[in-house]
């Protein structure tokens, strides 16, 4: 008979093998009421654990307040307020339908997604599109030209990028989206704030299908250039790709790997693999901050957004040492971009077979949180983020670095006391 | 002198020491962040990681941020004066420190069902991270370690008080093991500051090993703590942990073993099991438990790869 300990070794080995393995392709674009299989009407998908209206901050009500009038369940704010105070707008978490969003992360039925297929494990995993910078839906601000590019990317962008992408399909079967991350990490960018190298690997692929999608050259042109002006534009991608990696390693009984890290803008929230869909959660931390002229850490709301799957995966702000050019961007110096990717390796159960930092003489990114690691040590999850204000409707104040709480990884330590026998 | 700092935290051992003004005092171990100060005969730790002690004077985290080994050297004279003390090339300050002065830990009088939950909690936890290690625990795989279990632990929780008793049977885990303090000293430290502690109702005698055997059988600096452990004298996170069983009090006693886990490779978790194995024990002996030979179980069973049957016939696996 095998002890624990052999048990938790294999059962994490087995995991972290899966969350490397994975081969997560974007495969379609497509309506979330039709691509998201328990998707239906006046649901509303959220970043991070669940929450409630009441507790809801600033950013995540103004991004439920806008989600419902792009979806014109309501005229005005107040009435959209009204519908989900009633009850009659539900709320649930994105991960628990396999999909992420970045900041407040809404879903709503009628918003164009992208769809990621692991080839290796056949999950399927989805984002919602990215709207750029400053005044967007993701941030918590839902004026009419937040709406209106909404319906833009919907009824323009999607369609495009739906046509594209069948035809990549039909010609190679998909994007490979980890050959994408592994090339960007070499290229400079870590694939949670910094996808300047990503999306420029993305358009090479993508745009001679789109130029040869059917649509108008006007059309194209615009969609092409939304696209190209946006960094980000690979962000929502890449999640869904690390979500994909991260559900490959989930629900492996024995393991202590984390399988979802997760802020909704009031609680931060974790999974681990070997303890399923159970939520363990703690208050949300301010980011310490680089601010946008005319705002300081007091307008900032506490940390928000699904992109820290970037991290579970083993990328994003653990790989912050492959792209010193983050640091004016989010705040810190070179020194403390390595020292951050450093730090990570002694909470973290391997070094990445396929993602290499090549500062660090291409070493493998620190891949797979081990809550017992966090709890030997001490040392906590470190990721980058954007930030929001703390009022809906204002939108992005600036980028930064943030921990993830202690407190996370050690309720979800006892959960496992409890759970498994040792 | 070329560097000055103001300490934040003086503890209560350390005034009475520096009061008598050792002649002899010098330094006997140096790392980037502590000293470690023989002044006559005690010690005198000096350390900028906020972990205090009624022997430990604690400087400020950010103040001086160079590592004392850059400019203090093992044999450095210590001076003392009123209201400071000179190390090689430092000065500290002593005026404005903080007196570290902790409560007596009440003894331990029961060992209620609350106090086994909190036990089996602890040693599920304590197990779970010596796992994180893929290769042999240094304590664990020791042959010795297991002869200690065998001779001491066993036995006592038996009702065998002799075992303890005899205090040759602890030279067996002095100075076992790698590190700064070895395991065997962490163990033993845990084991005997717990059986202390305990109320006079256990009839349980208190265990002191004399200076010679703590000295001629391990290094100076883990010689030093257990001696201090065994008059009471524990640093910040070893106190809480105690305290924590003194008072039962499940929530302190579950952050006191994850503060101490993160000491050392596996330093602070030693120091736990010895704990542990003495809570185990003590409850066997009082309400005959079994949960000594379930410790042993875990433990030995985990990582030499044998059931404590083989260790000792009847015993079942929990």
């Amino acid at each position: 008979m095998s002890s624990v300990k052999d048990e938790i070794e294999k059962a994490n080995k087995e995991a972290v093998e899966r969350m490397m393995d994975s081969e997560p392709v974007w495969v379609d674009v497509g309506i979330a009421r039709e691509k998201l299989p328990e998707m239906k009407d006046y649901l509303l998908l959220h970043a991070g654990p669940p929450i409630t209206w009441e507790k809801a901050s600033g950013p995540m009500r103004g991004a439920i307040l806008g989600a419902i009038l792009y979806e014109e369940w309501a005229d005005t704010p107040e009435e959209a307020e009204k519908l989900v105070t009633s009850g009659q707008v539900v709320l649930e978490p994105t991960h628990i339908h396999n999909a992420v969003g970045p900041m407040a992360g809404i879903i709503s039925p009628r918003m164009p997604v992208y769809e990621v297929y692991d080839k290796k494990y056949g999950n399927k995993t989805y984002s919602n599109f990215n709207e750029g910078i400053g005044k967007v839906l993701r941030y918590g601000a839902y004026s009419k030209e937040v709406i209106d590019r909404l319906r833009w990317i919907e009824s323009t962008v999607a369609p495009i990028l739906q046509a594209t992408i069948r035809e990549i399909v039909k010609d190679r079967g998909g994007i490979s989206l980890k050959s994408i991350i592994a090339q960007a990490l070499q290229m400079g960018d870590d694939c949670h704030n910094r996808y300047n190298a990503a999306t420029s690997l993305l358009l090479k692929e993508v745009t001679p299908y789109m130029i040869d999608s059917g649509f108008d050259k006007q059309t194209i042109r615009e969609v092409y250039s939304f696209l190209a002006g946006n960094n980000f534009t690979t962000l929502n991608l890449g999640m869904a790709a690390a979500k994909a990696m991260t559900l490959a390693a989930h629900k492996i009984k024995y393991s202590t790997i984390v399988t979802v890290m997760s802020r909704n803008g009031t609680e931060t929230g974790i999974w681990v693999s070997g303890l399923g869909n159970r939520w363990f959660t703690a208050a949300a931390p301010i980011p310490k901050g680089v601010w946008f002229p005319g705002f300081s850490e007091s307008d900032a709301n506490p940390d928000l957004g699904d992109s820290s799957i970037t991290e579970t995966a083993g990328f994003g702000g653990f790989a912050m040492a492959a792209a010193p050019a983050i640091v004016s961007w989010v705040g810190g110096t070179v020194q403390t971009a390595i020292e951050i990717t450093n730090k990570m390796y002694e909470i973290t159960y391997a070094k990445h077979r396929y993602f290499q930092i090549p500062y660090l003489n291409f070493q493998g990114t620190p891949t797979g949180v081990d809550i017992r690691k966090v709890l030997k040590t001490g040392i906590v999850p470190t990721i980058n983020t954007g930030i929001a204000h703390k009022e809906a409707g204002i939108g992005q104040i600036g980028a930064g670095i943030v921990s993830f709480p202690f407190e996370v990884f050690k309720k979800a330590f006892e959960a496992f006391i409890q759970e498994y026998e040792i | 002198m070329r560097y000055r700092v103001e300490a934040s935290t003086i503890g209560r051992k350390c005034e009475e020491v520096l009061e008598r003004g050792e002649r002899y005092s010098r330094v006997r171990h140096v790392f980037a962040n502590t000293l470690y100060l023989q002044v006559g005969r005690d010690m005198v730790i000096v350390n900028r990681k906020n972990n205090r002690s009624p022997n430990t004077i604690t400087i400020p985290q950010d103040s001086l941020n160079i590592p004392f080994y850059s400019y203090i050297r093992i044999g450095d004279n210590v001076e003392i004066g009123r209201q400071y003390i000179r190390v090689g090339e430092l000065e500290i300050g002593l005026e404005n420190a903080e007196g570290y002065f902790p409560e007596k830990i009440d003894r331990i009088r029961e060992l209620d069902e609350l106090c086994e939950r909190m036990y089996l909690k602890g040693l599920k936890t304590i197990l779970l991270l010596y796992y994180i290690s893929t290769e042999n625990i240094p304590i664990l795989g020791l042959s010795r370690f297991k002869e200690f279990l065998n001779k001491v632990v066993y036995p006592f929780s038996k009702g065998d008080l002799e075992a303890i008793k005899k205090t040759e049977n602890y030279k067996m885990l002095l100075g076992l093991g790698q590190g700064f303090t070895p395991s065997g000293d962490d163990y033993l430290l845990g084991f005997i500051s717990f059986l202390n502690l305990l109320d006079d109702r256990f009839q349980i005698p208190r265990v002191i090993l004399e200076d010679e055997i703590l000295f001629s059988n391990t290094n100076w600096v883990s010689a030093m703590f257990l001696k201090y452990a065994q008059n009471g004298l524990y640093d910040e996170d070893v106190y809480q942990l105690l305290s924590s069983i003194s008072l039962k009090n499940e929530t302190s006693f579950m952050d006191s073993i994850l503060h101490l886990a993160r000491r050392g490779h596996t330093s602070g978790l030693d120091i736990t099991l010895g704990v542990l194995t003495g809570f185990a024990s003590v409850i066997d002996r009082v309400k005959s438990r079994n949960l000594t030979e379930r410790l042993i179980n875990c433990t030995l069973g985990s990582f030499l790869g044998e059931h404590v049957e083989n260790i000792y016939p009847g015993c079942q696996r929990s």
